[in-house]
């Protein structure tokens, strides 16, 4: 349950232990692309939402 | 800020959106007989007044075959309608019209929700909503210059103790991290034409804007996802119980040295806080959800059918909510309802980070490294602290084998 630090560096280790941090913005962006990539491919983009069959997408 | 203060929020939003077209009053006495049906003269003065009235004599005026003067008459119309009258059921959307776009709004030619939308987007919800942000700024300051930074009054233990373990840190930044975005991005789109085209103009604006339009519309998901882990991992350590009477009676000890009421895992004032961001964070979610997909998911008037039902609306004074609302109007409050839930959420927010990092010695730790200083425990978290160190006795006393 505990854990020392001793010495001069009492933060020892920071980097590390902060990776959760580090690893949920990583998180943030990676959701972000998959989210905007995805959506487009299964036809929630604007132009596929809002266009019928009249309208040249391309 | 209590739901309730939030739906007081909302009625009143409604009172003024709905004001100008609202059919409930009426104050046009005149009759129209005079104008041969068409408004007059008070019915103009009142709107001018910001009164509410009838249209009831525009909005069916929309022609017909049984009204219509014969084609040979004067002022016949081929098929029983006018231009006017054409016009006025585009204007009211009762006309039949076929058109190529897709979706429930497409329909909508002409729609009036607009101007007030503009009008509340720009006029109050922008100024209240930033002197909401800049006066908790302006108390957190005072707060800092009166207070100071609170410090631990017993001496630092050099040992630590694992406060939030690696899951729960990840979901607290990652619903942390996007709510920063959300919240910077929803700033540049509400006040980005009025602060940063006089800085950057308007080609670099418009540059910023897209993007922030990307980061906004995307990382949303990702706020989602944090916001349903750390409901899971949490709510049931945030259920109120005595203690936080106790810790409430004292301020929490933030504005005495040497106050340290007791508390487990979260105290009163972090319960606060995650049932606000709970309550505040579905609400957003919901309208930021009828956002992300345009006119597909109206929530407002199957709310206020509820809340008519259940008589709140009329209990406080605004009589009943409208409940046929058109595509855009759905939009409009939903747009409104997203930005007033930010303003409330991030004010909370600032306080939090505050408390979190400058404002408590020790605190960021909890959440940064994941482990505090057994001092830190014992001075704000002494209960938690008890247990935890109790259990981990226990444990170690059932796992020593027998002599």
């Amino acid at each position: 349950m505990y854990s020392q630090r001793f010495g001069p560096f009492p933060n020892a280790g920071l980097e590390t232990d902060m990776r959760s941090m580090f690893l949920a913005f990583l998180a943030i962006a990676v959701i972000a692309v998959a989210a905007d990539l995805g959506l487009d491919r299964a036809g929630f983009s604007s132009q596929e939402a809002s266009t019928g069959a009249a309208v040249r997408l391309d | 800020m209590t739901l309730r203060r939030l739906s007081g929020v909302l009625l009143a939003l409604m009172l003024v959106l709905l004001s100008p077209e609202g059919s409930l009053a009426q104050s046009g006495v005149d009759s129209r007989a005079t104008t041969g049906g068409a408004q007059t003269l008070e019915d103009i003065l009142a709107r001018q007044r910001g009164e509410n009235i009838d249209d009831a004599f525009r909005r069916d005026a929309t022609g017909s075959d049984s009204t219509a003067a014969g084609i040979a008459e004067q002022l016949g119309t081929l098929g029983g309608a006018s231009d006017p009258e054409l016009w006025r059921a585009m204007r009211y959307g009762s006309a039949d019209v076929t058109v190529s776009s897709l979706g429930p709004a497409a329909g909508v030619l002409i729609q009036d929700g607009g101007m007030a939308w503009l009008q509340f987007r720009e006029g109050p919800l922008a100024k209240w909503g930033g002197y909401l942000l800049l006066g908790m700024l302006g108390v957190l300051v005072l707060f800092y210059a009166l207070r100071g930074k609170i410090r631990l009054d017993g001496e630092a233990a050099g040992r630590t103790i694992m406060r939030f373990n690696a899951i729960e840190r990840f979901a607290h930044w990652l619903l942390a991290g996007s709510f920063i975005v959300l919240g910077v991005t929803g700033l540049i789109t509400l006040f980005g034409r009025m602060a940063l085209i006089p800085l950057f103009g308007k080609d670099a604006f418009s540059t910023i804007a897209i993007a922030g339009k990307w980061l906004h519309n995307n990382v949303a998901w990702a706020f989602m996802l944090g916001l349903v882990l750390v409901t899971v991992f949490w709510i049931a350590h945030n259920i109120p119980n005595r203690h936080d009477l106790k810790w409430l009676a004292v301020g929490g000890g933030l504005f005495t040295k040497g106050v340290h009421p007791p508390a487990k895992k979260f105290n009163a004032g972090q319960k606060i806080i995650f049932w606000s961001v709970l309550v505040l964070g579905v609400s957003i979610s919901l309208s930021g959800l009828s956002l992300l997909f345009p006119f597909e998911l109206p929530m407002f008037a199957v709310t206020f059918e509820k809340l008519n039902a259940i008589g709140l609306p009329q209990l406080l004074g605004f009589g009943e909510l409208p409940t046929a609302l058109g595509p855009h109007q759905e939009m409009q409050l939903a747009q409104l309802w997203h930005g007033i839930v930010a303003f409330v959420f991030m004010a909370i927010i600032i306080a939090h980070i505050y408390l979190g990092s400058v404002g408590m010695e020790g605190a960021f730790d909890a959440m940064g490294t994941g482990e505090v200083d057994v001092q830190w425990a014992k001075e704000h978290h002494g209960l938690w602290y008890d247990e935890v160190t109790q259990k981990d006795a226990n444990l170690t006393i059932s796992e020593t084998p027998a002599e």
